[in-house]
């Protein structure tokens, strides 16, 4: 199993979660976080007067999935968040050790 | 061998779970309880009484309500017997609340302690030495005689405090101690025992009796939903809690609302002590009957709303279903009307301050904060729906600016939604936002009311993060309104620049001349890097009907389309597109005054997947054919359509707006739930009214398409061609 975690613009995050449904990913967790990259903060000019957002708005998305579907999971996620533009964000795929459903105790695969 | 009375109680308790609650039943458990009390008390010794308080002295029990009980001794207190009592009360899991004392002790326990006064108020004995109790009740009755005036002091105290700790009746509302629930409904009812133990009651309690049943039955729904004691109407609790009952989410939430309304509006009448500190501000407002907001009561305000805005009634008691809201629709309004007379009044944010500086009519933004929500619960979307139902309101008897008032109805999702579903990194996307905007007024405007708005709807739902995208979104929006009224030749050289500084290799008076060929939509709709690739394609010098497709790979993949206007040029295109089952999710089409089209289609393949080169080159190859040869491609695009299921968008209602602008053009704007071939379909219609399109913006979002589109003339019969459009759709 693989954690997949993702960071997005955020108007991305409909066209993510459509293409994440329809490859039948159930469950996933969004979270409003802020930071920089590359893209480090962008420069606004309000009223003839300039300066610089250090933090840019993000989506971070995190994803469960079994090693099977997670190739796919990524390849959908970097398409549908692809825009061409500094700050499309990053998806990083982490192992997983195990997952527990809580309310029924189920574990690993089963879990998801 | 017969069940005792506490196991009789006990199956009671879990027929009621099992078929529903119906009205009568809180004293039908009362009853039973009192039968278990005198079965476990049989042994009690000469002296003592058990008496009921409390709402089980009242005789009324919710599914898991609590059992308070006061044992009363005439000399000592007789512990074991207690216990004989009270154990099988426990073992039976029940909530016990339980007090012992003699009627001396009793009435000094109770003092000024306004929750003992409260709980005594409603004491009955159930069995025992009745002497006892005469006993006590003669000396808590002449406590009540003494402290008379400030016990109901103490209790007007808490019904404002309520009011006041909760401007607002709350989605997962106490149904016991929150706006208009239980509690409020026992403040009168002591209120009125109080009297009457100096005079005669002052009012007949028939409709307080009825609503302390109907939320009674609503508690238990509650009670049930949750396996125990529990009367806050959580989130999580709502679907199993309304099926208690027979009904749906909605219903139910309805159903507590209304409760609460006429719960706090008979407080409201029998009780004007309490009408102090009332939740409105709307001073600013300039109607005679919404202005004295301490004067009068909610149901007063309600009418007088109504009265303008008829629809204010239906929204007043609809819940919300999404988590996210922490108040009822009509209950957000009038929390968005305080948010928004705060940001009038100004704030730290300092975009907020300079909006307020700009809005001419105050007025107007607390009534748009009042009505946003109007059409919710009539039709979706929503917003359109209000400026819909506003459209026959008599709007300028109430403010100054009535056309602000129903744009920021209609638009005021427009400013969050553009900060976090598009990319307003899109020119094209800030020039079609700016276009609605009359001025920087409206603009600010909308901002004031995004934010009331955001900060009326939950905790959470304005904080930095929210704040950042759609300050952004604003000073992007604002920039291009101002760019706006600058003039035409500044615009051009402007932009001229930073297409320059985009492709260094283009000479500027190419640039120039590209630019002036086109009006100033297309200057604000395309990028300076992608005007700098539109300059370059058409560089080359070009045989006469040549069709030159450009396309860059990608998801959405941009395919350009450069090549002489001709009448059903767009038909051709979306038409072989629809045929290869390729989207169109943006599209802009411009006409250079040269007459070379640069129309530009973002395309996605079928589910949004991305289209692999082969494809895309056949693509551009079928394209080019079709457009010189002119087919028509109407029954195979049909055919292509057929087989394929649109997108599921229920409730959505497609519509077709026209509006005239300019000398004789208009502009017509579609959304509906996007399918294969619907641009296509679309244009037939336009070219079955011989009407060309100027330039058009196609979107997609969420499974609906949002279309405009921008034509040199209109016909004269614009319903017959608006209802031709819907046919269409």
């Amino acid at each position: 199993m693989k954690l997949i975690v993702a960071f997005l613009k955020p108007f991305k995050l409909d066209d993510v979660k459509d293409r994440l449904q329809r490859l039948g990913v159930t469950g996933m967790s969004v979270s409003e976080v802020r930071g920089f990259g590359r893209q480090a903060g962008h420069t606004e000019v309000y009223r003839g007067a300039e300066y610089t957002v250090d933090f840019v708005p993000k989506i971070r998305i995190e994803v469960i999935a079994s090693d099977e579907i997670t190739p796919a999971i990524v390849r959908a996620i970097t398409e549908a968040g692809h825009t061409g533009e500094i700050g499309d964000g990053k998806i990083i795929v982490m192992p997983v050790d195990e997952v527990v459903r809580i309310r029924t105790g189920e574990r690993g695969e089963d879990a998801l | 061998m017969t069940a005792s009375p506490l196991v009789g109680y006990l199956e009671a308790r879990e027929h009621l779970a099992s078929v529903g609650w119906e009205l009568g039943d809180e004293r039908t458990l009362s009853d039973l309880m009192d039968a278990a009390i005198i079965e476990l008390a049989d042994s009690m010794p000469s002296g003592s009484v058990v008496v009921a308080i409390g709402g089980y002295g009242r005789r009324v029990m919710a599914l898991h309500s609590d059992v308070d009980l006061l044992f009363l001794h005439a000399d000592e207190i007789q512990a074991d017997v207690e216990q004989r009592v009270l154990r099988p009360l426990w073992d039976a899991k029940l909530k016990v609340g339980h007090l012992s004392n003699t009627p001396e002790a009793a009435r000094v326990f109770a003092g000024t302690r306004l929750d003992a006064i409260s709980t005594f108020l409603t004491a009955r004995p159930v069995t025992g030495e009745t002497g006892t109790f005469d006993r006590f009740w003669a000396l808590f009755k002449g406590l009540l005689e003494k402290e008379h005036a400030q016990i109901v002091s103490m209790l007007a105290t808490e019904e404002r405090n309520r009011r006041k700790l909760a401007p607002y009746r709350l989605m997962a509302a106490d149904l016991k101690t929150g706006r208009g629930g239980i509690r409020s409904i026992d403040l009168l009812d002591w209120r009125r025992r109080l009297f009457s133990i100096q005079q005669a009651p002052t009012a007949p309690i028939e409709i307080e009796q009825r609503l302390r049943a109907e939320m009674t039955r609503a508690r238990s729904a509650v009670h049930f939903a949750a396996g125990r004691l529990h009367d806050a109407y959580d989130f999580e609790l709502r679907e199993r809690a309304a099926g208690f009952l027979g009904l749906n989410v909605v219903e139910f939430g309805r159903l507590i609302l209304a409760l609460q309304r006429e719960t706090e509006a008979r407080v409201d009448t029998d009780w004007p002590e309490v009408r102090g500190g009332r939740r409105l501000t709307m001073a600013a407002m300039d109607t005679p009957a919404l202005t004295s907001r301490d004067a009068v009561t909610q149901s007063a305000f309600d009418d007088a709303v109504a009265g303008i805005v008829p629809e204010w009634s239906r929204i007043r008691d609809t819940p919300h279903v999404v988590p996210f809201h922490r108040y009822p629709v009509g209950e957000h309004s009038l929390a968005c009307v305080d948010e928004m007379a705060r940001l009038l009044d100004g704030t730290d944010d300092a975009i907020a301050t300079e909006a307020a500086a700009a809005v001419s009519s105050p007025a107007t933004l607390l009534w748009a904060a009042l009505l946003h929500d109007i059409g919710k619960g009539a039709g979706e979307p929503h917003a359109r729906t209000g400026a819909r139902l506003l459209a026959d309101v008599d709007l300028d008897s109430i403010v100054d600016q009535p056309e602000l008032l129903r744009f920021l109805v209609e638009h005021h999702l427009v400013l969050a939604d553009l900060a976090t579903r598009y990319d307003i990194d899109d020119p094209g996307v800030v020039s079609w936002v700016g276009e609605r905007f009359a001025d920087s007024e409206s603009l600010a405007a909308l901002y004031l009311l995004t934010v009331a708005d955001s900060l009326a709807t939950g905790t959470d739902t304005w904080n930095e993060w929210r704040a950042g995208l759609v300050r952004r979104a604003y000073r992007r929006v604002e920039r291009e309104i101002r760019a706006r009224h600058m003039p035409e030749d500044v615009q051009v050289e402007l932009l001229s620049d930073r297409v320059a500084a985009a492709s260094p290799g283009l000479a500027p008076d190419v640039i120039r001349r590209h630019l002036a060929g086109f009006g100033e939509v297309y200057r604000r709709g395309h990028s300076p890097e992608e005007i700098a690739h539109h300059i370059a394609l058409a560089l080359a010098p070009r045989a006469p009907g040549e069709i030159r497709i450009d396309i860059t790979p990608g998801n959405p993949a941009t395919m350009i389309v450069i090549t002489e206007d001709r009448p059903g040029l767009l038909l051709t295109v979306s038409g072989v597109l629809a045929l290869n089952r390729l989207s169109i999710t943006d599209a802009r089409f411009a006409t250079r005054s040269d007459g070379l089209v640069f129309d530009s289609f973002d395309i996605v393949g079928a589910d949004r997947a991305p289209i692999d080169q082969g494809s895309l080159d056949a693509v551009a190859a079928e394209m080019t054919a079709a457009i010189r040869r002119r087919f028509d491609l109407s029954d195979a695009v049909h055919a292509k359509r057929d087989t394929y299921r649109p997108v599921e968008r229920s409730g959505f209602e497609p519509s077709v707006v026209i509006e005239a602008e300019g000398v004789g053009g208009g502009k017509i704007t579609v959304e509906t739930p996007d399918r294969i071939g619907l641009i296509f379909d679309l244009g037939r219609v336009f070219q079955r009214y011989t009407m060309p399109i100027k330039r058009a913006r196609v979107d997609t979002r969420g499974g609906i398409a949002y279309d405009v589109f921008w034509v040199d003339r209109l016909p004269a019969d614009r319903a017959t061609l608006q209802q031709d459009l819907l046919e269409a759709l």
